[in-house]
């Protein structure tokens, strides 16, 4: 109990006038005020389950965009062809302190190509899948891959 | 006398406070970070050896290209590339100097991204690598595609 008093005292003793403490409550609302966090994203996520699968040798386009939908790109390789599926992730994050902005910005993709011969049976798949790492960060924060 | 004085602190705090959000309103200083993807470690990279790697190899070494395409006598090139860019500025309501945004244009950044791309011939063999901006790259050795009969 007579610690708290204590405290009391000395923060009614505090040497900054209440006019000043008004004003500098009213800079730090001032200055505080504009955070933001921003997310946008392209695509659906890939679910893996819809490709694993597919089986080289044997799985052919047509099953690959029966199962996986439209692919965002086809590449003709001479008579093979490439299909990519991908997914992107972009977080921002940022916030002004009186003169001062700070933006961070993180994209990350799933991606996934399938590779066909000429008789359009699947023969490869790459798969990167980085999207869900996302992260909010500010711009002196170390990116982390996971 | 006292209160005079009080009255000045209180006019100077006032006049501080005018001072900040006016300053704020026509002079920011912005530090802006953004980052798409990541580039390809260069140990994974060198792990893959020319002439004995395959496309197979490279797929399971690095994951997904960012592009692939078609090059000459039946060969396919696959790119691996990451962007990122730090920015620290300030920047004046009177558009003195051209001013970068913090939006993302993926096709502008398209145009900036470097990284590394693996050439294979028709058998699927790597048979050389290459470093550098992924558009000029691409522009150096693409080859148009071809008819189908």
């Amino acid at each position: 109990m007579r610690k708290v008093q204590v405290v009391a005292q000395s923060a009614r003793s505090c040497c900054i006038p209440r006019s000043m403490r008004c004003v500098l409550l009213s800079l730090l609302a001032v200055g505080l005020s504009s955070c933001f966090v921003a997310r946008d994203s392209v695509n659906a996520p890939i679910e893996v389950r819809r490709y694993e699968q597919f089986v080289p040798g044997t799985t052919t386009a047509a099953e690959v965009v029966a199962a996986m939908g439209a692919p965002t790109d086809v590449v003709q390789l001479g008579r093979r062809s490439a299909l990519r599926y991908d997914h992107a992730d972009g977080k921002t994050a940022g916030f002004t302190l009186f003169v001062v902005t700070f933006v961070n910005r993180d994209t990350r993709s799933d991606r996934v190509w399938f590779f066909f011969d000429e008789e359009n049976k699947l023969t490869h798949v790459g798969a990167t899948l980085d999207a869900q790492g996302t992260e909010w960060a500010m711009p002196w924060q170390e990116r982390t891959n996971d | 006398m006292g209160n005079a004085v009080a009255r000045a602190h209180q006019r100077l705090s006032l006049a501080g406070v005018v001072a900040a959000l006016a300053l704020g309103a026509c002079v920011q200083l912005d530090w802006s970070r953004s980052h798409v993807d990541f580039a390809v470690p260069h140990a994974r990279l060198h792990a893959l050896e020319v002439g004995q790697a395959t496309l197979e190899d490279a797929l399971a070494t690095l994951g997904a290209p960012l592009y692939v395409w078609e090059l000459p006598a039946d060969g396919l090139a696959i790119a691996y590339g990451a962007w990122s860019q730090e920015q620290v500025g300030i920047q004046v309501s009177v558009p003195l100097a051209e001013q970068a945004s913090a939006d993302f244009d993926y096709s502008e950044a398209a145009a900036k991204v470097e990284g590394h791309v693996l050439f294979f011939d028709r058998q699927g063999v790597l048979t050389v690598t290459a470093e550098g901006l992924l558009r000029d790259l691409r522009a150096e050795t693409e080859r148009r595609p071809s008819a189908i009969e």
